[in-house]
């Protein structure tokens, strides 16, 4: 699937939240979006998803402006392209499956999903996909009893179901702490890997870009200031992104379970040095 | 600002709060001596008396009772019962409808779940107005078009119940989480599936509670709407209430059943509210704890997710099946058959138009030109109004649009344009025609005996062998500020200004500001003075029947609640009582409190207070079952009294429930006592009984109406106003 994002621009009245963004996406990979709070990275993926209404600008998905979208064929592309958030978005009264289920919504009645139908594949699918990422001993719990890792993989697990073409996930692990952090980051990681998906991930860590992304675009205050493997990331060019001095060390944007710090505190704390 | 300043000012804020104590205080104490005063003096038994009387009624009818014995009574009741069972039919469907209608409106009038603004603002005033629309009005109409049935009496709950339902839900609405309906949206789900999943999982429970609670509510008002003769158990107990000496027996059967069915359906629905609370808090109720087989899991998920779409189809299915029995126990299809929706055309008309006669009678010759046809508003013969011109014998009216009638003896001519020209005789016998040529419209009816023709719905001509009778209609209301006979009648409001400033006294007795104003207010046909007394009244009932309730209720409250009270049996009591205040109901109340008091203000006042007093007494004591304890003790630690404690551990916290409360039930109160007074304790409610039941001028029972509209809704609007200023000033400081 070729992805062609050509000079999207968000303006939010005087103030420019993504400015012109050029990204193209031409085989699988899994994609790490960096950059500091308000660098507009949620943005540029809400609006990919089309949550948030793009200024102006293109998305190509196979010759298809995605952004001229409307009724249907516009919740056909939202499904096609999933969508994880940092606080989960589940229904936290319904239970875990039902809630998996539910990524399959678009393709149901007004009237199934009026009464509750849900076909015995739905069922099964929902539970393979819980099984697979632990979690299925949990399926008739309600989702608001499950601890923050739980409830992202069941969010994950909802993205699955939904038979997207590529992964969107807005900060999948700021609001958890680092066990659960890692697990997440392994099951998006699983994903590309074992059924060929594009995952594209906000994160607000070096550390976890170069660790689990093949590629990493830099965000800074709406620019696109670095694209490239995540080798080729430097030092120099890490400060440039998080727009630091001299005293930048890349301890300060890590969450990985080496550092003390639970991803929040680590990102605010003084630098560290060494 | 120094340390000087600032001590100078709080000791300023201590003073002015001290004197804003004080002066609610009075304030309130001044309200209640009046109120009861004035209602005293307007009620036609005064209290003393009354109380003298108040257990006569009861004890006569029970007295009776007794002597039916006990397999008497039970019989009584069986006979009733169904009578009990279509007013618990109304207030069910009512609430059924009710709440569908706010289910849909509610999810539409929020901001947050993507209803667009010019559908959502206008949707809100919408729901204002069903909640401030007083029931008995709608239902009044409703059987004045419809006849007796029960379905006015459930239209008119139902209406209501969306806009009070719809404010709730809308309340509940505004306080979900949006982040699931965004995770739905992202997965490509459509607005109505959004709104399913993500939006009614989260409301479901307050919603039902809420829904509950109206059930209750709308029991009482059922039988309340009976009264006035929209059927079920409240027709019977007005027959039986009328018959006076004799039924005694079947009152108290009534009173009985009524009692009976209120308190089993109050501890239904609170039973069910707790539930619905208690399943909040949980959450892992359901759980598959030990690794169970694929398949095994699989299988358990699906039976679970074929229960929940059984339960899902089941509830609509069983409301609607309910709702279809409820359209043949009602007899909705009959009822249609049998509407009458040109009493609704006619009550439009003749309530915002009025028509002058000109009427010759064929015995004597005259003619005669008068307002309504009324005697006492006929024009003298040269004062005639300038459409009506004499010429000799001939009489020459003018209908407008070119449509002219000539009256000449027995004969009458009719100038009937894009017609012809009509020629009616009137001979011993019969009557005879000479029409146009071509088809006659279907606007005239030319019998031998009868000339009827209204070609538009301000022009009609009649004639018979007695008399010939032409009606010009007009817009508006007829001798709206002075009377017909009255010197300033005819004049423009510039002449009345001037007049009311000029010396020169048209009655010698009082300045002419006083003789205009003594005009106005004596209008026989409109009656203002006593239209305003009646709403004064009305306000007086919901005014000090509320303040009462709330003032008797907050000492009582402390008496129930098990923090303030240790001794079991005293709150027992104390519970039972409100309870038993609350469970024997407005209806019955009332209907005791005429037997005593006779009519007026005070004996409206005193049903909501007792009502009420269980009411509130309940809610405050759950309020003060619910306050922090932490406040109290640090209060105590200083050495304070138990007033002390009470007053600044305990007031403070309670004070915005009670506030909200009082005001709540002083805005709902206003609209309970239009019903009270038109069950028979008088006011507005009363007057509009009466003048709809004479249905001789509708423009009087519209123009009650929107006074009464109007005075609702001022109510409403005070209450909210007060209850924002008086509660956000609480947060903002302290008391």
């Amino acid at each position: 699937m070729l992805i062609k994002i050509e000079s999207l621009t968000k303006r939010f009245g005087t103030a420019t939240a993504v400015d012109a963004a050029e990204i193209r996406v031409e085989k699988p990979a899994m994609i790490g979006i960096i950059g500091r709070s308000g660098a507009g990275k949620s943005t540029l993926l809400r609006m990919i998803n089309r949550l948030t209404p793009a200024t102006s600008g293109r998305i190509l998905v196979d010759g298809t402006d995605v952004l001229t979208l409307k009724g249907a064929a516009l919740r056909r592309w939202r499904r096609d392209c999933a969508m994880i958030f940092q606080q989960f978005n589940l229904v936290p009264r319904l239970d875990v499956v039902t809630n998996v289920m539910l990524g399959r919504l678009n393709g149901h009645s007004a009237l199934a999903s009026a009464f509750n139908v849900f076909s015995e594949a739905d069922v099964r699918q929902a539970l393979a996909h819980l099984d697979r990422l632990g979690i299925a001993e949990h399926a008739l719990k309600r989702a608001e009893a499950l601890s923050g890792g739980q409830q992202q993989r069941v969010a994950i697990a909802r993205a699955l179901m939904q038979d997207p073409k590529f992964v969107l996930a807005d900060e999948p692990i700021a609001s958890l702490d680092p066990l659960n952090a890692q697990v997440v980051m392994d099951a998006l990681r699983r994903i590309h890997v074992e059924q060929g998906l594009s995952v594209i991930c906000n994160l607000h860590t070096l550390d976890t870009a170069r660790r689990y992304c093949d590629r990493v675009i830099g965000m800074r205050a709406g620019r696109i200031v670095f694209d490239g493997p995540a080798e080729l990331l430097t030092e120099a060019m890490a400060r440039e992104i998080y727009g630091a001095g001299a005293e930048f060390s890349e301890a300060t944007t890590s969450t990985s379970l080496a550092t003390p710090f639970p991803s929040e505190a680590g990102r605010r704390a003084v630098p560290v040095t060494g | 600002m120094t340390f000087a300043d600032l001590e100078s000012e709080i000791v300023r804020q201590t003073r002015r709060r001290q004197m804003y104590s004080g002066l609610a205080v009075l304030i309130v104490a001044a309200v209640l001596i009046a109120g009861f005063d004035v209602s005293n003096s307007m009620n036609s038994g005064s209290f003393w008396t009354g109380l003298g009387q108040f257990f006569d009624y009861p004890a006569g009818l029970l007295s009776e009772a007794w002597e039916t014995g006990l397999i008497g009574m039970a019989e009584l009741m069986w006979r009733f019962l169904p009578a009990l069972i279509e007013t618990l039919n109304i207030a069910v469907a009512a609430t059924l409808l009710g709440g569908l209608g706010a289910s849909v409106l509610s999810l539409a009038a929020t901001p947050n779940l993507g209803a667009p603004a010019w559908l959502r603002l206008p949707l809100r005033r919408v729901l204002d107005v069903m909640r401030a629309f007083p029931e008995l009005i709608i239902a009044l109409f409703l059987i004045f078009v419809l006849g007796t049935s029960p379905v006015p009496a459930m239209i008119a709950v139902a209406f209501h119940t969306v806009g009070a339902l719809g404010k709730l839900f809308s309340e509940v609405n505004e306080n979900i989480d949006v982040k699931p309906m965004e995770g739905l949206a992202s997965s490509g789900a459509s607005w109505f599936q959004r709104i399913r999943y993500g939006v009614i999982p989260q409301v479901a429970p307050n919603w039902l509670s809420y829904f509950l609670l109206r059930l209750e509510i709308n029991v009482r008002a059922s039988a309340i709407l009976g009264f006035v003769g929209a059927g079920g158990i409240g027709t019977e107990l007005r027959r039986t209430i009328g018959w006076g000496q004799g039924s005694g027996d079947e009152t108290i059967a009534l009173f009985v059943l009524l009692i009976v069915s209120i308190f089993l359906i109050d501890q239904l629905s609170s039973w069910g509210r707790a539930r619905l609370a208690g399943r909040q808090g949980q959450g892992e109720e359901t759980s598959a704890q030990t690794a169970h087989g694929h398949e095994n899991r699989v299988a358990r998920v699906r039976a679970m997710v074929r229960r929940r779409t059984a339960l899902t189809v089941l509830a609509p299915a069983l409301a609607l099946g309910y709702l279809a029995y409820a359209w043949v126990a009602f007899d909705v299809t009959g009822l249609i058959a049998s509407a009458r929706p040109e009493r609704a055309a006619i009550l439009a008309t003749d309530s915002v138009m009025y028509k002058t006669h000109v009427e010759e009678s064929l015995r004597t010759g005259e003619v005669e030109v008068a307002i309504e046809g009324e005697r006492t508003a006929t024009y003298a013969p040269d004062a005639l109004p300038d459409w009506v011109r004499v010429d000799g014998e001939t009489w020459d009216v003018d209908l407008g649009d070119g449509w002219r009638v000539t009256l000449d003896g027995p004969r009458m001519t009719v100038e009937a344009p894009g017609y012809g020209t009509i020629r009616v005789t009137a001979q011993e016998r019969e009557l005879l025609y000479d029409l146009p040529a071509g088809p006659q419209p279907d606007w005239l009816r030319t019998d031998p005996v009868k000339f009827d023709m209204r070609p538009e719905i301000g022009k009609r001509v009649q004639a018979s062998r007695a008399k010939f009778e032409i009606h010009r209609y007009h817009w508006g209301w007829e001798n709206f500020w002075f009377p017909f006979r009255s010197p300033l009648w005819g004049m423009s409001a510039g002449e009345v200004w001037s007049l009311a400033w000029s010396p020169d006294r048209l009655d010698p007795a009082m300045s002419n500001a006083a003789f205009i104003f003594d005009q106005v207010w004596t209008n026989p046909d409109w009656m203002h003075g006593e239209v305003f007394k009646a709403l004064l009244e009305t306000i007086m009932m919901a005014l000090l029947g509320t303040l009462v309730a709330a003032f008797v209720g907050l000492p009582l409250a402390f008496l129930a609640a098990a923090n303030f009270t240790p001794s079991l049996a005293l709150r027992f009591g104390v519970r039972r009582l409100f309870d038993l205040l609350r469970g024997i109901d407005m209806l019955i109340w009332s209907l005791i409190f005429i037997r005593a008091f006779g009519l007026g203000p005070l004996t409206g006042a005193l049903a909501i207070a007792f009502t009420d007093t269980g009411s509130l007494g309940k809610l405050f004591s759950e309020a003060l079952e619910n306050v922090d304890d932490k406040q109290i003790e640090g209060v105590h630690s200083t050495g304070a009294s138990q007033l002390q404690r009470y007053r600044f551990g305990v007031l403070p916290q309670i004070l915005p429930v009670f506030l909200s409360q009082a005001l709540y039930y002083l805005e709902s109160n206003t609209r309970s006592a239009t019903v009270i007074g038109a069950l028979g304790a008088g006011g507005i409610g009363l007057m509009l009984v009466e003048t709809m039941r004479t249905s001789r001028d509708w423009e009087n029972t519209l123009y009650i109406i929107v006074l009464t509209i109007l005075v609702v809704f001022a109510m409403d609007a005070l209450s909210g106003w007060l209850r924002r200023r008086l509660i956000q000033g609480h947060e903002a400081r302290e008391v």
